[in-house]
């Protein structure tokens, strides 16, 4: 859960920054990662609430919907 | 290959790796020619390395569910892809490790004692994720830049990654050790 956590707190950094940071986007894929591959059934579906938060906020949720649906979590399993 | 095209194949390598773990197949990327002709007239920028490594660990996909489909209608042979999967991830774990040893002063001095301090929290809950201007983890340790926030989770989404696939190849009762560190 470490990974987990401490990827979710870059998140949170870069969302202080607000949204013209420059890595916002980028920040999609490592929240990604932790929706797939955490073995936290908790930490997934934090991450999957910030990465749809993320998404409604930039216009990306099309693209963030597509990620956390709780259908990939099928990797961990 | 010019810099601009390099730079165009390192985006792909984030979705590729995500169609990597939904299809649980590898990505035609991580071939080795794909990490190496590619690249032949313009040597990789550091951000290439762990990019190439990112790419090679959806590798260990096929392993481990041919390790899981054997698991009890072959033991033996359960047994042989485990320890090529174990193999396979501790290699790949240790190019990492190494590559961040070697650049971590550079992307995020802080990394460990953040990291310490993120062990002793892990109270990390949704509610500090969503109040405003507060990041909980991250505070006594800011980071440099939002892009060096960006590099430092994307070794931990690597780690994340490669434990998960060790993880798999353990005991249950030895997995948690792993599992806990992930």
């Amino acid at each position: 859960m470490i990974h987990g956590t401490s990827i979710l707190a870059s998140a949170a950094y870069c969302e202080t920054l607000g949204a013209l940071n420059g890595v916002n986007f980028s920040m999609l894929f490592p929240i990604k990662v932790v929706c797939l591959l955490s073995p936290s059934e908790e930490q997934r579906t934090m991450a999957r609430e910030v990465l749809l938060k993320l998404g409604e906020e930039r216009g990306l949720v099309d693209i963030c919907q597509v990620a956390a649906p709780s259908y990939l979590d099928r990797s961990h399993e | 290959m010019s810099s601009e095209t390099s730079n165009e194949i390192s985006m792909l390598t984030d979705s590729k790796f995500t169609t990597s773990l939904i299809a649980d197949e590898p990505s035609v990327l991580s071939s080795d020619t794909w990490c190496t002709v590619p690249f032949s007239q313009t040597s990789k920028t550091v951000l290439g390395k762990p990019v190439d490594i990112l790419l090679q660990l959806p590798t260990c996909l096929p392993l481990r569910n041919l390790m899981r489909k054997y698991a009890y209608s072959n033991p033996p042979k359960a047994g042989f892809l485990k320890r090529q999967l174990k193999i396979t991830a501790k290699r790949l774990l240790s190019r990492l490790d190494d590559f961040w040893q070697q650049h971590k002063e550079d992307i995020d001095p802080d990394y460990d004692q953040r990291l310490q301090q993120t062990l002793c929290a892990s109270t990390f809950t949704s509610e500090d994720w969503f109040a405003p201007h507060h990041v909980p983890c991250a505070d006594p340790f800011p980071f440099q830049s939002a892009a060096d926030a960006y590099l430092a989770s994307m070794y931990d989404a690597r780690r994340l990654t490669v434990l998960g696939f060790l993880a798999s190849t353990l005991q249950e009762q030895a997995g948690i050790v792993i599992i806990e560190t992930l």
